[in-house]
């Protein structure tokens, strides 16, 4: 069952239907708020997330936006209002690059991470310390990517931005990654 | 390169706690159930409200209709003469002799009493229902 149609038959009564989003989304939320705001905080954020979601369920738009994007844009806005709130950044902090990138983007998408790297970002742990240590912009844009596997223009509608800006951050996104492990 | 980063993401996913997903629903049903339970308290009062309004409105209602000399002129319209004769001004009559206002006042409150008593049934449905899978 779609997430429109889970939707349409919790409108019409079926509570169970809104349980069963609540079972489907919790997941890629929570994972996304842990990696983001830290184990301590994400309970309580994927709480008020679908809390948001339940009592905004009506404004819903399917014309729009997915539900899946839509709810990643209440997730993040929940996010951006916690790290306010603990004064940390937030998703509109944009990284000042500086020029070590300019040589690094002549290299094709393809090349940008060798197979050796890729080999060892498969160790979770390395993987998470990696994340753990990259900006919120860029570690929020690969966990969408490659974790939630939305793509570039359903991340540009969760993050506000177009998507040619949201390809120009991934790939810087992957390119500080690369650095990361080569100082590793 | 995204095959392989796909990969290593979804290996580096957090697992969720189990309880989670359990307690979001109870916090969405326990709130859901306050939310019903605070509007069936208001549209109580409301009905209870417009019920005890409509007592003095009728009396109203059916004083003016005395005072205005509506009945009179009810009477004269089974007076076959009078009404074939100045039919016209009888029912000019009939029309200035209604006390609208107190007619609109009461009308008001039956609709505001049985629009109250419509949500409280709706909302007492609903409240049984709340957390169940569909609605008969």
């Amino acid at each position: 069952m779609t997430d429109n149609e889970l939707i349409e038959l919790y409108k019409n009564g079926n509570d169970e239907a809104f349980k069963k989003l609540i079972e489907k989304y919790s997941s890629s939320i929570y994972n996304f708020t842990y990696h983001i705001t830290g184990k301590n905080n994400a309970s309580d954020i994927v709480q008020e997330v679908f809390i948001k979601v339940w009592k905004n369920i009506n404004r819903f738009n399917p014309s729009k936006s997915s539900f899946k994007t839509w709810i990643f844009i209440i997730a993040k806005n929940s996010i951006t209002d916690f790290l306010r709130k603990k004064k940390q950044l937030n998703f509109s902090d944009i990284k000042n690059y500086n020029d070590d990138y300019s040589f690094s983007e002549n290299i094709a998408d393809e090349n940008l991470l060798p197979d050796q790297m890729l080999q060892k970002l498969q160790d979770s742990e390395f993987l998470n310390n990696l994340l753990e240590k990259l900006s919120l912009q860029y570690k929020t844009i690969l966990i969408l990517h490659y974790q939630e596997e939305m793509t570039f223009d359903e991340i540009g509608k969760t993050l506000s931005k177009p998507t040619n800006t949201i390809k120009s951050y991934h790939r810087r996104a992957i390119l500080e990654l690369r650095n990361m492990i080569t100082t590793k | 390169m995204e095959k392989e980063l796909i990969k290593a993401f979804n290996n580096a996913k957090y697992q969720l706690d189990t309880n989670l997903t359990e307690n979001i629903w109870h916090t969405i049903i326990k709130r859901e159930k306050h939310i019903k339970r605070f509007k069936l308290s208001i549209f109580s009062i409301i009905g209870i409200s417009s019920l005890a309004g409509m007592i003095p409105a009728f009396n109203m209602l059916l004083k003016d209709f005395s005072q205005s000399g509506f009945y009179e002129y009810v009477s004269l319209l089974f007076n076959g003469n009078a009404l074939s004769t100045y039919w016209k001004e009888l029912t000019l009559s009939l029309a200035e002799s209604l006390p609208t206002i107190n007619i609109i006042l009461s009308l008001s409150l039956v609709f505001v009493f049985f629009l109250s008593v419509r949500f409280v049934a709706k909302q007492i449905i609903n409240n049984k229902y709340v957390g169940k899978a569909y609605i008969a």
